[in-house]
């Protein structure tokens, strides 16, 4: 087989070494098969690796090449500085039996192979090559057994269990491509499983087996093995696996933060939704959507994927646009990986009005009482409330965090403008400004005002 | 006075003493640390396989390097019949456990019993260097080995080995190993040597 070389990389080849092994043996009187033989025998069974082999295709090999024996090598080591440096493993496969039956290493470097006054001292890796070849099949066994009994082979190539988790009475396939160079009779394929069932395998294709079975009540791991009973009466048994049986939902929680109103968390511009497991498990699959009050749903999100460890929603419907005022249900669906599914919900209220303030003035002689009150369901953060002049200079100031609030102010005898700055808790904002504060009084006055005139309606 | 005694130490007891000097043995650890946190399966332990390296150091290559001077070194103690690396990669791919990746429990399990061995062996390279200093290279190679039992999976033996080339220096510059693939060499041979001693039979045992 053509040399790896790992100090080219993972996927490195020498040639160069290949050939001179091959120089090297064909010395000893071995027959060596050519290296396009060897190429295209890899090129045909796909074989894009060097430097190991696995059964399979070292019986090929024997059948295909006719070769008794396969050397694999591979350069462990190949440097030029500060001192050259070369190593290399070998390893002696026997195709009868695909047994490996010899094996050598041998490295070294310029600093071993110091001679008298530096005469024909080693420069170049390549210069030691001849001296580690050499070194390494001086070993080579004498007296190989070529002719070891062959065994039978019947190699699992692949093997599909699924699914992995399953509820129960739900169907679990087992499938079984075989690798075989047996030219006798075919075993019987059957698989155990559950401990104590046993269910017979259909050949299906060539060397394709499928059996498929309910899966049982119990909840539980349930290990499955292959039986191949040869008519012989050889029998093999191997473990393929295991599968779950899981009939219970996920349990899980949301947990939402912010303020609770009327039964629903309200948010601005984003709320953040938390899922909780109450029991930790693997989640194969979730659903988030957003209901509106009339039961639509606004927004849907649907991943086959792990549960991501928080959502959040910006108040904005599936299209993007911004979804406007009012309640909303954010639904969390999940499934387990046997597909058991959980649903949890909580109710939000998207609130993005600005606080609503009630400013209201009284007269008591010269002074003019100023009252704030809350109207809106949220509460208050913070409320700000400046009297100016036109001319900018400011008359009076007051801010605060509760509401209702009030205070005086002596009412001014030239036009003076009220600027109210607040914001909710839940960062809603509001600046409302009053070009003239003793409008407000005016105002008041009037509703107050008993009515002069007789109504007939009364 | 120290004059007269300084002449009593003949110059041939002073060579001898240099020569003795020379001899010492260089510091560190000879012997791989060994951790038995389970006795190995009663029966012989015939196959064996040896599970791809993990590389944890800058070296490149150091765990493929390691792995398949390791698995020559198995097989040339001619006491064990050691899984083919083919059949593990191809067992590998079928479990999909990606280059890199270690086998779980119920794959480690899957393994033991697919590939007919009873124990398997992990190994981790931790460390991997090759310091030149005036034209001399001294390699240092760090390991951790594993013995995994596949049927119960637990693991039976732990054992972390630290070599440098210098170490080996006899007289002069005798002895001493300067390529990396020779100093793993040497750490396989010693940790498969104190396994034997400590109970760890193959099929020839």
């Amino acid at each position: 087989m053509p040399v790896e070389d790992l100090s080219q990389g993972p996927n490195g080849v020498n040639f160069a070494v290949t050939e001179y092994l091959e120089r090297a043996i064909a010395a000893r009187g071995l027959e060596v098969v050519s290296q396009n033989a060897v190429i295209s025998f890899m090129a045909r069974n796909r074989i894009r690796w060097l430097g190991f082999l696995g059964t399979y295709h070292i019986l090929q090999a024997r059948r295909e090449l006719g070769v008794d024996l396969i050397l694999l090598g591979t350069v462990t080591q190949r440097q030029e500085s500060p001192c050259a440096a070369f190593a290399m493993v070998l390893s002696l496969i026997r195709t009868s039996d695909a047994r490996t039956i010899w094996s050598d290493v041998r490295g070294l470097s310029c600093n071993e192979m110091r001679h008298l006054f530096g005469v024909f001292e080693p420069r170049y890796s390549e210069d030691l090559l001849p001296v580690v070849a050499k070194d390494l099949l001086a070993n080579w066994p004498e007296g190989i057994g070529l002719s070891a009994g062959q065994t039978g082979f019947f190699e699992i190539a692949e093997v599909e269990l699924r699914p992995c988790y399953v509820s129960t009475g739900k169907k679990v396939t087992c499938r079984i491509w075989f690798r075989s160079l047996l030219d006798g009779q075919r075993p019987e394929v059957s698989l155990k499983v559950q401990a104590q069932n046993y269910v017979s395998m259909r050949r299906t294709r060539e060397n394709f087996y499928q059996a498929s079975w309910a899966a049982p009540e119990g909840e539980g791991q349930y290990p499955v093995s292959l039986i191949l009973q040869w008519p012989s009466g050889k029998k093999q048994v191997n473990f393929l696996g295991t599968y779950h049986v899981d009939n219970s939902p996920p349990s899980l929680a949301l947990g939402l933060k912010g303020v609770r109103l009327h039964g629903a968390i309200a948010f601005r511009d984003r709320i953040f939704i938390v899922p909780r497991f109450l029991e930790r498990e693997p989640i194969s699959r979730w659903e988030f959507s957003v209901k509106d009050e009339e039961g639509k749903i606004i927004l849907r999100e649907d991943r086959q994927e792990k549960l991501p460890p928080r959502f959040i929603w910006r108040g904005q419907c599936g299209d993007g646009s911004r979804a406007p005022h009012g309640n909303y249900q954010v639904i969390l669906k999940v499934w387990d990986r046997a597909r058991n599914t959980a649903v949890v919900s909580e109710k939000v209220a998207l609130v993005r009005n600005p606080p609503d303030m009630i400013l209201e003035a009284s007269r008591q002689g010269n002074e003019m009482v100023l009252d704030i009150r809350n109207k809106g369901e949220v509460p208050m953060a913070f409320w700000h409330l400046e009297i100016r002049t036109y001319d900018g200079s400011l008359i009076k100031t007051a801010d605060g965090q509760a509401l209702p609030a009030e205070f005086e102010v002596t009412i001014p005898e030239t036009p003076v403008e009220l600027v109210v700055t607040a914001r909710d808790i839940l960062g809603n904002q509001l600046r409302r400004k009053i070009k003239d504060i003793r409008l407000l009084v005016k105002q008041e006055e009037k509703k107050k005002a008993p009515e002069k005139e007789w109504l007939k309606e009364f | 006075m120290l004059d007269s005694m300084r002449w009593t130490i003949s110059p041939t007891l002073q060579l001898l003493a240099g020569l003795v000097f020379l001899l010492l043995p260089a510091c560190g650890p000879k012997v791989p640390a060994l951790h038995m946190l389970a006795p190995l399966p009663h029966e012989q332990t015939c196959r064996i396989a040896v599970i791809p390296f993990m590389n944890e150091t800058d070296y490149p290559q150091a765990g493929a390097i390691v792995y398949r001077v390791f698995m020559a070194e198995l097989v040339r103690s001619g006491r064990f019949d050691v899984v083919r690396q083919g059949d593990i990669r191809d067992l590998f791919h079928d479990l999909r456990i990606w280059p890199g990746q270690q086998p779980r429990t119920e794959q480690m399990k899957i393994l033991g019993d697919r590939l007919g061995a009873k124990i398997v062996i992990t190994g981790t390279v931790v460390e991997m260097t090759e310091v030149a200093n005036a034209g001399i290279v001294n390699p240092t190679l760090a390991v951790s080995l594993n013995i995994v039992e596949t049927d119960p999976v637990h693991l039976l033996w732990c054992t972390y080995h630290r070599r440098e080339g210098e170490q080996y220096r006899k007289v002069m510059h005798f002895g001493v190993v300067n390529t990396a693939t020779s100093l793993a060499q040497l750490v396989s041979q010693e940790v498969l040597e104190l396994w034997l001693k400590e109970g760890l039979r193959g099929c020839a045992g």
